[in-house]
């Protein structure tokens, strides 16, 4: 049976050469994105007419006066849907081949996250979704391996749980604190607060665990008489990730693949039900006649609002800002007043000046950094600095699940940036005296914000780098090229 | 002796008296003097809670209403006739549609630059979400009632001419009518534009203006200007500049010799007025360019917010020096004044590069030195300027990039101001989202810069902001 040695393109599409309605439906997912069909029109898209503003006469709209941003020829467009997506694919990628152990499906992994990031890369969370299958799949690993370390050995792999319990299935999702995995290696807490400058090749960092595996795998011993199926990749002859595995994630387990497709589950799970756990906590931070200032267009919050002013049945107005380029702003004040809630809509420049007169700042957030920093719809940095003077505490609501990212933002406001026309502006110029920007990302530092509300709760920025680790694993690739 | 028995006979009575009652009180209440309570229900509790407050709002209703019903309109009604939020409450439930309430008064005195999330908090009646609701004021917050202190947005049709109030219409210039059609229509802007425009207006006022024989020019002359300055006001509400301009020019017409001719009062009025507008304004703001331009080295990166005539003077006189240096222009919806700025920078060669107000954040790693144009500085250092300033300024701030306002003196006023809220300019919802269903707007005209600023570059040299109160009492 043939296995994958190498995560490249290449490679994965000859072990998928068995599964052609697999790889059909992974080459129809990789245009679609790279023909941007995914593009989320809210950020990403430029309005395709100048002066395309949501609520102007001008601008198509369906009959309830929404902007057509759910579905795109039939097709939901929003991150969530896309994670959904490439996550469905993933699991009947892994469910139907027949790799035989956990190296072998690392390698699957980092091919197809090789695959993602070259189709997609603006986005990071389809990288981050696969990130979190492998550390889910590492995790498996590790559980199930029973631990016969020698002592004084040190163990690599930053999530060894305290406590083993090779019977359950370790969750791959995030989970709230009280599972929080203690590693008991300074190596390997060290290595998780190195910064990585994005772009750098990883191999220092990886040398330096190589030098404290061997010496700790060495006496590992081999499970005797386990019956190994034909075919599965020679430990020596593989490259990428799996290069720097330990041997025994080359081995055959008979119970690995089921608990695996039972983590995906898992995965698949948290990413449908995020929203949930992050609306029932409207209750608990928006008070009665509060005045809430937010930007721009975002489910998560309108959500989160709709359910305070629904089930909570909280009174309380909203500010909008309409969030120049793309005014997501007016579709969001046309929702919101849609279902009863009190909106109004401001321009940009007129947050600072009403700021004294707001509560609370609610931020939605594109990616949310190592260090706690927030990548935001462009302007929002604006925001949380007027929050900050006039002491109003900013809020970013937002769901872990995709958006955690292991990266820090060592380019500052150029980090994950993209940029669309300025068409709005409603300038033109032939001449090469005159420049046009429009960029669509901000990246807010985390000493503006003083809460995020995610799916796992109130988390404090500070604490962001702590959750990376329970998702994470320092191994993988920051950035799968 | 008859006193004992009498008083024998008293408390005879008395006890029987007592008995008796006591009878008649075990006969009502045969479990003792604790009635027990009816248990309700938390639900039954409310209801009867709101049908008793129901009940005496009701009365107090009766009894107000009489009075106050003939005096109030639709809107607004609570304002001022009844302080209890709770009777206000019930009553505005019965009658007016929630959109159009007013906030009990408590929330609204809150406008001012305090308010934090305590304050905002009506008490505490019961603890639970999940049940009915707590009887707090509807709230009613929407743009009327944040704004309610302040004058409505002017809104700026007048397809037909101003139409003169009857009884002094023979004092109304027709160049009044003129400039306040250009106002209301937001043709001509900007703090110094509008200015010399107001005081060209007043020139011909002046110029046609005969005295009448029985009254003393100078009351008479004040009288007029006062009357049209009126009428453009109610077209737009002034500036600081426009207020401090016509004061300027009352002060002259007050000294005029009563003896004096007319023809030479009138030159000496109309001599002192160019004067002003020469001096005080003009010149001023070629200095600013002077003092300003020293400011720029070789190779700056200058950002810029909207356009300002000062800020235009500096450049020009920056690249006659032959300084090399770029700018930034930042321009804010819906005005989009930086076109202006764009256009004028365009013909000096200047590379520009024109960016919408959400890209501040990322231009501003690049930028050296920002400069703005401010429409008054206040007598506590508050710079009061287009709005989108005070953010400009914050970003700059978040960056460590200095901040330079170019201020003539003329527009300094001794009024305080510490946010943009208190005292603005309400700006009517834009054209292009009247079709939008979500219907209310907030817009304002000027912002307040309380601290962040740098400098301000005046005539009299690059001052900083709390030295406002200290020149203009040396102006005096």
């Amino acid at each position: 049976m043939p296995s994958i040695y190498s995560p490249t393109s290449a490679s994965l599409r000859d072990y998928l050469a068995s599964h052609s309605h697999l790889l059909l439906a992974l080459d129809t997912f990789l245009l679609s994105l790279r023909l941007g069909e995914f593009n989320n029109p809210s950020y990403s898209d430029t309005p395709s007419r100048p002066n395309e503003i949501p609520g102007s006469p001008s601008f198509r709209s369906t009959e309830s006066g929404e902007l057509k941003e759910e579905t795109k020829e039939g097709r939901k467009v929003s991150r969530s849907a896309l994670t959904l997506k490439a996550m469905e694919l993933v699991r009947s990628i892994v469910g139907t081949t027949k790799w035989t152990s956990s190296g072998e499906l690392l390698i699957i992994l980092e091919a197809l996250g090789r695959l993602f990031h070259s189709s997609y890369a603006k986005d990071p969370c389809l990288s981050n979704t696969i990130r979190r299958l492998m550390n889910l799949v590492r995790t498996v690993e590790e559980d199930l391996k029973t631990p016969q370390l020698t002592p004084g050995a040190l163990s690599v792999n930053t999530n060894l749980p305290l406590t083993t319990d090779p019977g359950g299935v370790p969750s791959g999702a995030l989970s709230p604190p009280n599972n929080i995995s203690r590693s008991t290696s300074t190596p390997s807490m060290t290595s998780a607060l190195i910064s990585q400058p994005q772009n750098a090749s990883t191999d220092l960092l990886y040398s330096n665990l190589e030098r404290f595996r061997s010496d700790s795998m060495a006496e590992s011993p081999e499970p005797a008489g386990v019956p190994v199926p034909d075919g599965p990749p020679n430990p020596s002859n593989v490259e990428g990730i799996a290069k720097k595995l330990p041997l025994y994630f080359f081995e055959y387990k008979a119970e690995f693949r089921q608990m695996v497709m039972e983590g995906f589950q898992e995965v698949i799970d948290d990413l449908e039900e995020g929203r949930r756990e992050i609306n029932e906590q409207a209750g608990l931070h928006i008070h009665s006649n509060e005045i809430i200032l937010t930007y721009s267009l975002s489910r998560t919050i309108e959500n989160f609002l709709l359910h305070a002013h629904q089930r909570e049945k909280r009174q309380f107005h909203v500010i909008i800002a309409e969030g120049a380029p793309h005014f997501g702003g007016h579709v969001m004040a046309n929702k919101l007043s849609s279902k009863g809630v009190r909106v109004t809509v401001i321009n940009d420049s007129a947050i600072t000046a009403l700021m004294p007169r707001v509560n609370l700042v609610l931020l939605p957030a594109h990616a949310i950094l190592a260090n706690g920093g927030v990548v935001a719809p462009s302007g929002s940095h604006l925001c949380a600095l007027s929050a900050l003077a006039n002491k109003v505490p900013t809020v970013v609501v937002s769901s872990l699940t995709f958006k955690l990212c292991p990266m820090y933002p060592h380019e500052g406001q150029d980090i994950m940036q993209d940029f669309v026309s300025p068409a709005f502006l409603g300038v033109g110029s032939e001449s090469d005296n005159v420049d046009l920007i429009c960029p669509v990302h901000d990246y807010i530092p985390p000493e503006l914000i003083k809460l995020f509300i995610t799916n796992v709760g109130g988390v404090l920025p500070s604490y962001v780098y702590r959750l990376l680790s329970e998702v994470y694993c320092v191994e993988d690739p920051i950035i799968f090229k | 002796m008859s006193t004992e028995e009498e008083k024998e006979a008293e408390k005879a009575r008395k006890k029987a008296e007592k008995a008796k009652r006591a009878a008649e009180f075990a006969a009502k209440n045969p479990n003792g003097f604790t009635k027990p309570k009816e248990k309700l229900s938390k639900a039954e509790r409310r209801a009867k809670q709101e049908a008793q407050r129901a009940a005496k709002a009701n009365e107090a209703d009766k009894s107000k209403s009489s009075s106050k019903n003939p005096k109030n309109p639709s809107s607004n009604v609570d304002i001022g006739s009844n302080n209890d939020p709770q009777a206000s409450a019930s009553r505005q439930v019965l009658s007016s549609s929630p959109q159009t309430l007013a906030l009990p008064p408590p929330i609204l005195n809150n406008s001012n630059g305090n308010s934090n999330r305590k304050q905002n908090t009506p008490p505490r009646k019961s603890s639970t979400s999940s049940n009915v609701p707590f009887s707090q004021p509807p709230s009613t917050l929407n743009a009327q009632s944040l704004f309610s202190h302040l004058s409505p947005p002017m809104k700026p049709p007048l397809t037909k001419t101003l139409s003169p109030p009857p009884q002094t219409s023979k004092s109304i210039h027709p160049s009044t009518v003129t400039l306040c059609n250009a106002y209301s229509r937001f043709s001509i802007t900007g703090s110094n534009s509008r200015c010399i425009a107001m005081l060209e207006c007043f020139k011909k006022i002046i110029g046609d203006y005969e005295p009448p024989k029985d009254k003393v020019m100078s009351m008479d002359l004040t009288r007029v200007l006062k009357e049209n300055f009126k009428v453009i006001t109610e077209s737009r509400v002034h500036s600081i500049s426009m207020g401090n301009a016509f004061t300027f020019l009352k002060n002259f017409v007050t000294k005029i010799k009563h003896n004096e001719e007319t023809s030479v009062s009138k030159d000496n009025l109309l001599l002192a007025i160019d004067q002003f507008i020469e001096k005080t304004v003009q010149f001023a703001s070629d200095v600013i360019a002077k003092e300003g331009s020293i400011k720029v080295k070789n190779g700056d990166v200058i950002l810029t917010y909207g356009c300002s005539t000062s800020v235009k003077k500096l450049f020009a006189k920056a690249l006659d020096q032959g300084k090399d240096f770029r700018v930034i222009v930042v321009d804010g919806r819906p005005e989009l004044e930086g076109k202006k700025m764009l256009g004028y920078l365009q013909e000096l060669g200047i590379h520009v590069t024109y960016v919408g107000y959400n890209s501040l954040s990322y231009v501003m790693k690049e930028v050296s030195l920002v400069l703005y144009g401010a429409a008054a500085l206040l007598s506590n250092g508050s710079v009061v300027c287009r709005v989108g300033a005070n953010g400009v300024t914050l970003v700059a701030g978040a960056y460590r990039k200095p901040v330079l306002v170019c201020c003539e003196t003329y527009k300094f006023s001794k009024k305080v101001q510490i946010d943009a809220i208190t005292h603005n300019e309400l700006t009517p919802k834009p054209d292009e989202f009247k079709s939008s269903p979500c219907s209310d707007w907030v817009g304002v005209k000027y912002d307040v810069v309380g601290e962040g600023v740098a400098g301000i570059v005046t005539e009299f040299g690059i001052v900083p902001t709390t030295s406002v109160a200290v020149i203009l009492r040396e102006m005096e």
